[in-house]
């Protein structure tokens, strides 16, 4: 062992170690909000850049401003888990930082709660040691949904935000984990006796029914969807977006583990007809659902539930193809919640929490803001010139190669929630005198333009994802 | 340790898992809250008691899950006392309803045989389990409140947790799950806590799924009423502390009323009372006015009584 091994920073300690002093200091500062967030946001955006930039294959890489190089493959022991940089971890950890970045960046702008640095940032932390456990009591995918549970329970804190509203949608999300976690520990069981007698099936396709079961529950279809859509409607906009898309995010890489380890899933149950039904389901009602929905929040609520459900019946394509158009419906859908909730926020603002009578008019005097959110939403019901309307058109395409009927339900629905949302538009853009205080300042208006223009851009040319999606894509097929 | 859960030993008699099985229909038969937190902890001390007696389980596990659940229900019975009696606690229909709910939910499993049946447990307490789980079921699907839905997910966890010791007897997985528990109940006593605050109104949603909901208007209650011990605060030299009205918190950025609710109501002979304009249309309009008298726009020398009228409070400004 030369000295340069001795000395060099162990990784997985030095990420979450970072991310949680970071969120102390935040914790302190919290009166600063914008400050924090602003450094909160150069921090988790720079080590984004850092980690999508770093080589796996070299060992060791120096790092601006440590004193000493990073180990990238040196594991970190503690507690009986084993935490490891692995090739499979980094798009999911650079889109997880990079998502936290956006968002802190929105926060700069838009207060989202004192305490939504800090309990992010250590949201965060615990997002980065669930993707890097290659090893534990059990099997990571096992164990994977009590740190969903975990993390769950610790969002709750960031999404009410200290607001004083009825906390029904924080609540809720609490159930699916919860409801899913016996299932795959009690299916553990049943795999470690597959070895045992490999001539006996019965031990397969119980672990392969449970694990499917627990899957479908984390997934969170109807009628367990009821989270979603009250968390958009109560919660800060960008938090909603945040934490929704993190923990979407970790399921996604979940999903991929289970699936990967436990192969005889696929085979042993019909989990991709479950998935189809689950899914259509969800994307139906999501559609339904947003056409008469007349509140912003839940609107954009019941528009991403009706995406996630159209991705559930993605899930169940097999192959790499599945996982190529997995990660094309989610980047964009990133993209569309992020585009949406930056609208949304500065429309909270002006709107007295969305009072009806406030946000008539609306968008007369707000238009950029506007604009973004109504252009996010129907991005997530692939509407046209959005930027998910290519991640909806091929998934429709994929999905209709199997079966037409599908398809064709999942696009009526999907005119459902374009329908919600031309509601909406006629609302914000409508006739209405507003108070002579309400108007969008530069900052504000520049930053839904923004929004705007990556949207469209990627609504123009989707193919700028397609490096990040190929790499992904290698590392997701390792 | 051992003696203490020998104890209890009606619960591993053979009525045991009666007991406990009527323990959790009365849980919901009654929808009270001390009888749902007392009954989540006599549950827990009779599965605790079978599991030890039947599954082998060590007893130093099994008190200490027990400790556990003890700590849960007596963080959030330190939230609910702090809580309004009315809103979503009164939710869920009458006691016939649930009781009916109950008996459909006891038939469907003898009619339909359900089953379910985990590796190395006995099926007595199989059954039990099963009951447990499918009470914590309706339990969750009959509740919207945090306190109930957190008492749910606790009477979920109790034989789950018994299941896992007995298939995976791994302290590390144990202390996880312990410390999921406690922490699951930290995070709905601070959401019933927050419920607390909203003054329980909550807007109805047609397309939302929840089990529909009259929400009554909580009374105002002094905090520290639930403490009959506590000297009567009106009666010594210590200032009456009153319960925070929603009204009253100051707020923050990011802070919203409850849904539905509308600002804050203006004297009635206020100008915006009259007129029907926005408060803070009056108030500029008011300042641009007053202006040219006073040297400051915020200067408030000639409101009435010598007061700001409440006009610059800071929860209007935000």
């Amino acid at each position: 062992m030369n000295a340069t091994t001795v000395s060099a920073l162990n990784l997985p300690a030095l990420m979450i170690g970072s991310l949680l002093i970071f969120s102390m200091i935040t914790y302190l500062l919290r009166g600063l909000e914008w400050i924090t967030a602003a450094l909160a946001a150069a921090f988790t955006g720079s080590m984004a850049i850092w980690l999508w930039q770093v080589d796996i294959s070299t060992s060791l890489r120096e790092v601006p401003f440590l004193p000493a190089p990073v180990d990238l493959t040196a594991p970190l022991e503690r507690f009986g888990f084993t935490l490891q940089l692995q090739p499979g971890a980094v798009p999911i950890l650079t889109l997880g930082l990079a998502l936290a970045a956006a968002s802190f960046l929105l926060a700069v702008r838009s207060s989202q709660g004192h305490t939504f640095v800090p309990f992010a940032l250590a949201l965060l932390a615990a997002y980065v040691f669930f993707v890097l456990i290659t090893s534990g009591p059990l099997a990571p995918a096992l164990l994977g949904p009590l740190f969903l549970i975990a993390l769950t329970i610790m969002g709750i804190f960031v999404l009410q935000a200290g607001r004083l509203i009825h906390p029904a949608g924080p609540l809720r999300t609490l159930i699916p984990p919860i409801l899913a976690f016996p299932f795959f520990l009690i299916a553990a069981w049943y795999v470690a006796q597959i070895p045992l007698n490999p001539q006996d099936t019965g031990p397969t396709q119980t672990a392969a029914q449970l694990l499917s079961f627990g899957l479908l529950l984390l997934l969170a279809p109807v009628p367990l969807h009821s989270s979603m859509p009250a968390t958009a409607q109560a919660a800060p906009p960008v938090v909603t977006a945040l934490l929704t898309l993190l923990y979407q995010l970790a399921l996604l890489f979940l999903i991929y583990r289970v699936f990967s380890t436990f192969p005889f899933i696929a085979t042993e149950t019909p989990i991709a007809d479950l998935l189809t039904f689950a899914g259509l389901a969800t994307a139906i009602w999501g559609g339904i659902a947003a056409a008469g929905a007349s509140h912003p929040g839940r609107l954009w609520g019941y528009a991403a539930l009706h995406e996630w459900g159209l991705l559930m019946m993605v899930l169940a394509v097999p192959g790499i193809r599945g996982w190529l158009m997995v990660l094309l419906l989610f980047s964009l859908r990133v993209v569309s919640m992020l585009t949406a909730a930056t609208g949304l926020a500065a429309l909270e603002q002006n709107s007295e929490q969305f009072n009806p009578v406030h946000l008539r008019g609306l968008g007369n005097r707000m238009p950029w803001n506007s604009a973004a959110y109504l252009l996010g939403g129907l991005g997530l019901a692939g509407f046209p010139l959005s930027a998910g309307f290519t991640g909806h058109w091929a998934a429709l395409q994929i999905i209709a190669t199997a079966d037409w009927r599908p398809a064709v339900a999942v696009l009526l629905a999907s005119a459902g929630a374009i329908f919600g949302y031309i509601r909406m538009a006629r609302l914000l853009f409508g006739p209405g005198a507003q108070p002579p205080r309400v108007h969008e300042n530069p900052l504000s208006a520049f930053i839904a333009l923004l929004a705007i223009l990556i949207s469209a851009s990627l609504a123009l040319a989707p193919q700028l994802l397609d490096a990040p999606i190929s790499r992904a894509l290698i590392a997701f097929s390792n | 340790m051992e003696q203490f859960f020998t104890g209890l030993r009606f619960f591993t008699s053979n009525s045991g898992p009666l007991i406990i099985g009527l323990t959790a229909a009365l849980m919901i038969a009654l929808w009270d809250w001390r009888a749902s937190l007392v009954g989540l902890v006599v549950i827990q001390l009779g599965v605790a008691a079978l599991a030890v007696a039947r599954q082998g389980m060590q007893p130093q596990w099994a008190f200490i899950q027990t400790l556990i659940i003890g700590l849960c229900a007596l963080s959030m019975s330190i939230s609910a006392m702090q809580s309004k009696p009315g809103g979503s606690f009164r939710q869920s229909g009458t006691w016939v309803l649930r009781v009916f709910v109950l008996l459909l939910l006891a038939v469907c499993w003898r009619l339909f045989d359900l089953r379910f049946e985990i590796p190395l447990i006995d099926p007595s307490f199989n059954t039990l389990m099963i009951w447990l789980a499918t009470c914590a079921l309706l339990m969750m699907s009959l509740s919207d409140n945090s306190l109930f839905t957190g008492t749910a997910l606790l009477l979920w966890m109790i034989p789950m947790q018994v299941a896992i010791i007995v298939l995976w007897p791994i302290p590390s997985l144990i202390i996880i799950l312990g410390g999921l528990e406690l922490l699951l109940a930290l995070g709905c006593s601070y959401l019933l806590l927050i419920e607390n605050f909203t003054g329980a109104q909550k807007a109805l949603v047609m397309t939302d799924i929840t089990f529909p909901t009259i929400y009554l208007p909580a009374p105002a209650k002094q905090i520290g009423a639930s403490f009959r011990s506590l000297p009567d605060p009106t009666k010594t030299n210590l200032p009456a502390v009153k319960s925070i009205d929603h009204q009253t918190v100051p707020i923050e950025r990011g802070n919203r009323r409850p849904l539905g609710e509308l600002p804050p109501r203006r004297p009635a002979s206020s100008a915006g009372e009259r007129t029907g304009e926005h408060p803070i249309i009056v108030r500029l309009a008011k300042r641009r006015s007053s202006a040219p008298r006073n040297e400051s726009p915020t200067d408030t020398r000639d409101a009435p009584n010598g007061s700001t009228n409440g006009d610059e409070t800071p929860d209007e400004l935000t």
